[in-house]
């Protein structure tokens, strides 16, 4: 197993005075790999609710020619 | 296999499928991407020259090469729908698009932040950059042209053209900086001795993420489609017979 | 195959190669003009004007470099591509990795006595990556190696 790079958190997190562009590179893939994944989930929330309004509006309609 | 494939091009048996290996897809790709990116940013030794500001090529260089990937798959599938009109192929395609935009716009965030400090500048037009640029805008393009038309079969079409017109890009991209000089270096190669450039001390965290990227990417296309298929297929029965099961669910 | 699928296939085929085709001949007509910079071989045969606006791409030569100036910020060096050498100077921000014997990428324009007059000066990164302690047991090696040729 490798050994830890860094001092302490604190050093870690400075990154060699390298901070704000590593911080920033790693944030942003962060951020667009949360809405990658967060995103068809809402999607598919979005396309199951359509559908279901689709069948209850279909078996009404259904139910009224039936009468 | 060969069934087994053919099976996957029904948009029912893709769904099927799908659900069952969805979860341990999950599992794999979260495994491989925390260890790798745990190592990359904490353990893997600093560059001799670049100190921690390198730690960026954990990221940058699996998503350079999946946001590649990504369009092979993409071209693949748009010359499978053309030819044999498989739906599901480009149904694939459609999501392929979305997952190689966003790869495409992360690669190059990193890249600038990466070039800034050790180049001297977060932008450079020469020929590996401006590539890589292109293979972006020709994302977006097969992404606008598909949303222009409305009728699905014209839009999938003309996408599939784009997208296979686009592959001569490819090669361009991953080997700019060996037909031509740019300030970008030309690809790693990569060695097994720990007495070199190019140790495994520092590469095997790249083999982490990039199979965690490249594991992504298939999640996501495969999440995306997952939709795609529900959209297209609803009037099928077994779309409705699940739409009922998950309503019940809720 | 049947005769559709064929024919669509051929049409598949026919896209990217006649893409591949365009795109190459664009290539080729293009030439040398995608290279990013110019170099000092290069600059040596008039292939540029003086005070035309160009890079230059090479190393910096080992032993070249002047740092003057209160803060050392006005610089001269030698950028060579081991056939010809280019004295270049400069004033303002280095990048964190320049430094002597490392690639370097210059924009600015050659003057009537043949000195590049920098504006911006870029560091070219190669492709080797390696920790600190690898890179001295490296350099270590190679002066045992330059020393021992020299016994015979």
């Amino acid at each position: 197993m490798p050994d830890f790079q860094f001092a302490s958190l604190g050093d870690f997190f400075a990154m060699g005075g390298y901070a704000f562009y590593v911080w920033a590179a790693y944030l942003f893939f962060f951020a667009v790999m949360i809405w990658n994944l967060l995103q068809p989930r809402l999607e598919r929330r979005k396309v199951l609710k359509l559908l279901q309004a689709r069948q209850a509006r279909e078996s009404n309609a259904a139910a009224r020619a039936g009468e | 296999m060969w069934q087994w494939l053919y099976k996957l091009g029904s948009p029912r048996h893709f769904y099927e499928m799908t659900s069952t290996f969805l979860p341990w897809l999950t599992f794999v790709t979260y495994f491989l991407l925390i260890v790798g990116l745990v190592w990359g940013l904490g353990f893997a030794p600093r560059d001799y020259q670049m100190g921690d500001n390198y730690r960026i090529i954990y990221i940058h260089v699996p998503l350079a090469l999946g946001a590649l990937w990504v369009y092979v798959m993409m071209a693949v599938m748009a010359a499978m729908h053309m030819i044999w009109n498989i739906k599901v192929a480009d149904m694939v395609a459609k999501s392929c698009a979305v997952v190689g935009v966003s790869y495409c716009a992360v690669a190059l965030f990193t890249g600038a932040m990466w070039g800034k400090r050790i180049w001297g500048v977060y932008w450079i037009w020469d020929a590996k950059l401006t590539s890589f640029l292109i293979l972006f805008f020709i994302y977006i393009g097969v992404m606008a042209l598909r949303s222009a038309f409305d009728s699905e079969t014209s839009a999938s079409k003309a996408a599939s053209v784009l997208t296979l017109v686009g592959i001569v890009n490819l090669p361009i991209v991953y080997y700019a900086s060996v037909w031509w000089n740019t300030l970008h270096q030309p690809p790693s190669r990569l060695s097994l001795s720990a007495e070199g450039a190019n140790p495994p001390e520092i590469w095997i965290p790249v083999f982490f993420t990039g199979f965690g990227l490249i594991g992504l990417v298939f999640l996501l296309v495969i999440l995306r489609t997952r939709n795609e298929i529900l959209w297209r297929e609803r009037r099928a029965q077994w779309v409705q017979d699940l739409v009922k099961q998950e309503l019940s669910r809720a | 195959m049947n005769s559709a699928r064929k024919q669509k296939l051929g049409i598949v085929l026919s896209i990217v190669l006649g893409a591949a085709i365009a795109v190459s001949l664009i290539l080729v007509a293009f030439d040398q003009g995608l290279n990013v910079f110019f170099t000092p071989t290069e600059i040596a045969d008039g292939k540029v004007n003086a005070h035309q606006n160009i890079r230059i791409g090479g190393m910096v030569k080992v032993g070249s470099l002047v740092k003057e100036g209160l803060a050392g910020t006005r610089i001269e060096f030698v950028a060579t591509d081991t056939n010809i050498d280019i004295p270049v100077v400069y004033e303002g921000v280095l990048p964190d990795i320049f430094r002597e014997g490392q690639g370097v990428v210059a924009e600015g324009y050659v003057d009537e006595h043949g000195v590049f007059q920098a504006r911006q000066i870029m560091a070219k990164h190669d492709e080797n990556y390696m920790s600190p302690e690898v890179q001295a047991a490296m350099e270590a090696g190679r002066h045992k190696q330059a020393q021992g040729s020299l016994t015979p």
